[in-house]
């Protein structure tokens, strides 16, 4: 296969996330306040900013997959944040599905990963697209790292684990270590 | 039945108020895809998109009926991905610095994962109008005499765009394959193990 030919077939092969919920919102609503008077008084720039620091809280639980639906049976998955994690690089898959086994409990992590907007810095970062289940704050090796469990988007068979550095989404992203996991292993 | 494209754009026009609410929602996807690709990062793309729905909403009447309307609402939001893209260009951007990337399993599954983010990565960093003729072209499939509508260029200049632009990214797969240089070619890694 020459290289244009693998380029192009890549290509043609990268996932089409659909629109976040949040941006739909967003958009939905702006064209709804079209439909009625345009309040000339009014920055539209300051209107999206509204709508879309209103939608955040949307676009977290979208991201993390906790449903908002009425639904009498909804699947509800809250991600699991977890301080104190100490992964080593040997063995680190070991180490993870059994710490993974064990769900203690939601604490702050003073990491990117205490908040929504963190996260979801986080994730576009690392051109990540799955849900994340879970983020594990601690050490991984000799380095401070956030290890964050994520769906695999088109493969239910696989989880995708990022150890990123603590401050992932900021100024600079490290990605000390990326994964698939055989989730049938 | 189903209204076409052209007709719930005609509806919007005449005054339904439902009808261009059903065009976004139609094509919405898509169009998110086009423009988080195009914007290089979600905010932008967000943004862009958001400016692009109210200009089509307020620029209905223009539409003439000369391309599709999904030709028309594609050429309106890469033109407004493309301006945030350039009015963003001096802000501070996120720079990767991988320490490692591993193979946990050996699996065909990791190694294209990895290289989809790598070409994810390139296509981020391609000038916007190569950027913009590979997203549509290879990406969302659009033939080349479409895309030379959106864009509002001739046939010729989408095809040399996309092909400067498939060699960048080509040459950034073998560097991925290859991270030690010699220039040849080498066969896609097949996983790896750890």
């Amino acid at each position: 296969m020459s290289d244009e030919v693998e380029v192009r077939a890549r290509l043609a092969r990268l996932p089409h996330p659909p629109m976040p919920a949040s941006v739909t919102a967003a958009i939905e609503a702006r064209l709804a306040e079209e439909r009625t008077v345009i309040p000339i008084t009014r920055s539209h720039r300051s209107r999206l900013n509204w709508l879309v620091a209103a939608a955040a809280a949307v676009a977290f639980v979208s991201l993390v997959g906790v449903s908002t639906s009425s639904s009498p049976t909804p699947v509800a998955q809250t991600p699991v944040i977890r301080a104190g994690a100490v992964f080593e690089p040997a063995g680190f898959a070991e180490q993870l599905r059994s710490r993974m086994g064990n769900e203690g409990s939601s604490a702050p992590t003073a990491t990117f990963a205490d908040s929504a907007a963190g996260i979801t810095a986080c994730m576009n970062a690392i051109k990540g697209y799955g849900p994340v289940m879970s983020a594990d704050a601690g050490t991984y090796g000799e380095a401070n790292a956030v290890v964050l469990v994520t769906r695999y988007v088109g493969n239910a068979q696989y989880e995708e684990v990022w150890v990123v550095a603590p401050d992932c989404g900021t100024s600079q992203t490290v990605v000390m270590r990326h994964i698939l996991v055989d989730v049938d292993s | 039945m189903t209204a076409t494209d052209a007709e719930l754009l005609a509806a919007h026009v005449a005054g339904d108020a439902d009808a261009f609410g059903e065009l976004f929602t139609r094509h919405r996807d898509r169009l998110w895809a086009v423009a988080l690709r195009t914007s290089g990062s979600p905010e932008d793309a967000a943004d862009a998109l958001q400016e692009a729905m109210i200009a089509a909403f307020r620029r209905a009447g223009s539409f003439r009926g000369d391309a599709a309307v999904t030709t028309w609402l594609h050429r309106i939001v890469v033109n407004a991905c493309l301006d945030q893209h350039r009015r963003r260009k001096s802000r501070p951007t996120t720079t990767w610095i991988e320490s490692l990337h591993e193979r946990e399993y050996d699996r065909d599954d990791v190694a294209n994962r990895e290289l989809q983010i790598e070409l994810e990565r390139a296509l981020a960093t391609l000038p916007d109008d190569q950027r913009a003729a590979i997203v549509l072209v290879d990406v969302e499939g659009y033939s080349v005499d479409e895309t030379a509508r959106i864009l509002d260029c001739a046939p010729g200049t989408v095809k040399s765009r996309c092909s400067r632009g498939r060699a960048r990214l080509a040459a950034r797969l073998l560097e991925v394959r290859n991270p030690d240089g010699g220039g040849s070619v080498l066969p896609p890694r097949q996983g790896g193990g750890s």
